[in-house]
């Protein structure tokens, strides 16, 4: 199997991908957010519940490739790990930044599932694909502050 | 028992056509490039490659405006390359070809300075459910415009239109009927004489979205006596940014200008401006010249190839990927028209189209993966994304063949 390829698709990518977390619709969310990557038709729309700055719960339906679905499974264990909103925007936009930034290596640590989402950045087209849950969780607070 | 792909019989004119395409020698990811992405865009051939090197070279002027050489040279190109375009299409005269940026501004074209005087507020125009954006959201816009009512015909599990819905959908109230020859999406070859027909009994107007039929077969407008036809030029070999619309003379004469501009007008003064008689009269500005020069030299490159070659040949090609794709386990084709050409929309397993189409490029394997810009035609079929392999005279079966290597290594990849 090509390296770029097995470096796309690592395992806990997959693993993410085939079982992921949170994919549910939440009733009554306080936050929400619908977004679309129009270059591929990625569909992500994104559910959280909110009370003074901690997130009690989250979940997201998705119609979307396997890299955007683990990518909004690792964001929704991270939620559940750390439900803390401002220190989630930290999160979401400094990955989305490594993410879009040309040539700079994962600053996570391999043990950290985030850093399985770098793969993408040999393939061009696909580092949407990763930061898309994200940009939907930013979006979410952004539309409902 | 599987066709071999030594059973293609591969028509003379197009034995060494490859080699006519630069592009196609190369290897992409240390492999050779299969490009299967043709009804998105199509390769250049040399020939059209030279004739723009040698507008910019030796030609380049503005057109329609000098008494010099140059000048002169550039509007002579030009303007034959509209003859090539109307014999191309059998056309009854030069003056029915409009130079345009493609389909799409043809398509809005036709809604701003034919459609739009004649429509009212319940007014109705007719498309059919496998459109392409570009032939939906022109008229939603004039619709938005006018009050005008969008109707669409409904297409069957096959992927082909209902053509008694579509004709019972034709009434008084129908003013401007519009439908694709070839689905971009998934390759219907749509029965547009009868669906011609229909519309011509009532004497309803017409428009052809011909972007993904005229590079396959043959299409003859004033056999066909639809009013208008619309192409791109880059899916028929040449540059992008130049395309055309056929009208009738008895339509364009009747119309208002497009865009206003130099070149469009016979006089212009605050008191009143005149326009140009067509085409003039639709092309304002300095248009993509060597754009136009080149679609030139493309239809001349495939009409020496052949229409008939170019269909005999990319039928056999369709049929055996078709049939090679259907044989993969878990693999389903969007639609079975009884006739297709160009495209094959697919499905594998719950894979992605867009994950598909990454593991693919790793093999040099270029397809389309998304929408088609056909997003109502993809929930037709219950899904937002679908995998297209699309074809031209220049792919092989040994291409299929690498194709379907290459969904057996996205198998093993996601199972």
């Amino acid at each position: 199997m090509d390296d770029k390829l097995q470096d796309l698709y690592k395992a806990a990518l997959m693993r993410h991908s085939r079982n992921p977390q949170g994919l549910r619709k939440l009733e009554h969310p306080s936050h929400e957010h619908f977004i679309t990557n129009p270059l591929c038709g990625d569909e992500i729309h994104l559910y959280l519940k909110i009370s003074d700055s901690k997130i009690e719960s989250a979940g997201f339906e998705s119609q979307c490739c396997s890299i955007c679905q683990a990518s909004a499974s690792i964001l929704m264990e991270r939620l559940q790990n750390v439900p803390d909103t401002d220190s989630t925007i930290s999160a979401a936009s400094e990955l989305i930044g490594a993410l879009r930034e040309t040539g700079s290596p994962s600053p996570y640590d391999s043990s950290d599932d985030r850093s399985a989402l770098f793969g993408v950045k040999s393939f061009a087209s696909r580092i949407r694909c990763a930061t898309l849950p994200w940009e939907a969780f930013l979006a979410a607070l952004e539309k409902n502050q | 028992m599987k066709a071999p792909s030594s059973s293609i019989t591969i028509p003379d004119s197009l034995k060494y056509v490859r080699n006519d395409f630069p592009i196609l020698n190369q290897t992409v990811q240390g492999k050779p490039l299969v490009y299967l992405d043709n009804a998105a865009s199509t390769q250049k051939p040399q020939v059209v490659i030279d004739t723009l090197n040698r507008y910019y070279s030796e030609q380049n002027a503005n057109i329609h405006r000098g008494v010099h050489y140059l000048s002169t040279e550039a509007t002579g190109a030009y303007e034959a390359a509209r003859g090539k375009i109307a014999r191309y299409l059998n056309a009854d005269s030069d003056s029915e070809i409009v130079f345009t940026r493609g389909a799409t501004e043809s398509v809005n074209l036709v809604a701003h300075s034919f459609v739009e005087p004649l429509i009212s507020a319940g007014d109705e125009i007719l498309i059919t459910h496998m459109e392409h954006h570009a032939n939906i959201v022109p008229w939603q816009l004039l619709c938005e415009r006018t009050g005008a009512v969008l109707k669409v015909a409904p297409v069957s599990v096959a992927g082909e239109v209902d053509l008694e819905a579509f004709t019972a959908l034709i009434n008084d109230r129908t003013r401007f009927v519009s439908f694709v020859h070839v689905s971009n999406a998934i390759g219907t070859v749509n029965p547009i004489d009868t669906m011609l027909a229909a519309a011509r009994e009532r004497g309803i107007p017409t428009l052809i979205d011909a972007a993904q039929s005229i590079q396959h077969m043959p299409v003859d407008v004033q056999a066909l006596d639809c009013d208008f036809l619309v192409f791109s030029g880059h899916k028929i070999f040449a540059p992008t940014g130049i395309g055309a619309l056929y009208g009738k003379a008895e339509r364009l004469s009747t119309m208002r200008p497009y865009q206003g501009g130099g070149d469009m007008i016979s006089h212009v003064s605050f008191e009143g401006t005149t326009y140009k008689e067509a085409p003039a009269r639709f092309e304002a500005g300095t248009p993509h010249i060597a754009g136009g020069i080149g679609l030139g030299a493309a239809i001349d490159y495939v009409s020496s190839l052949g229409l008939e070659a170019i269909d005999a040949y990319e039928r056999q090609l369709i049929e055996y990927a078709e049939e090679k794709l259907s044989a993969i386990e878990g693999l389903t084709i969007l639609g079975k028209p009884a006739k297709r050409a160009g495209a094959l929309s697919f499905a594998m397993d719950d894979i992605h189209p867009h994950d598909i189409g990454t593991i693919l490029d790793t093999d040099g394997i270029a397809i389309r993966a998304g929408h088609h810009c056909c997003e109502p035609l993809m929930r037709r079929f219950g899904t937002v994304a679908t995998a297209r392999a699309s074809f031209s005279f220049y792919n092989t079966a040994e291409e299929v063949d690498a194709l379907v290597k290459g969904l057996g290594k996205v198998k093993m990849l996601f199972s």
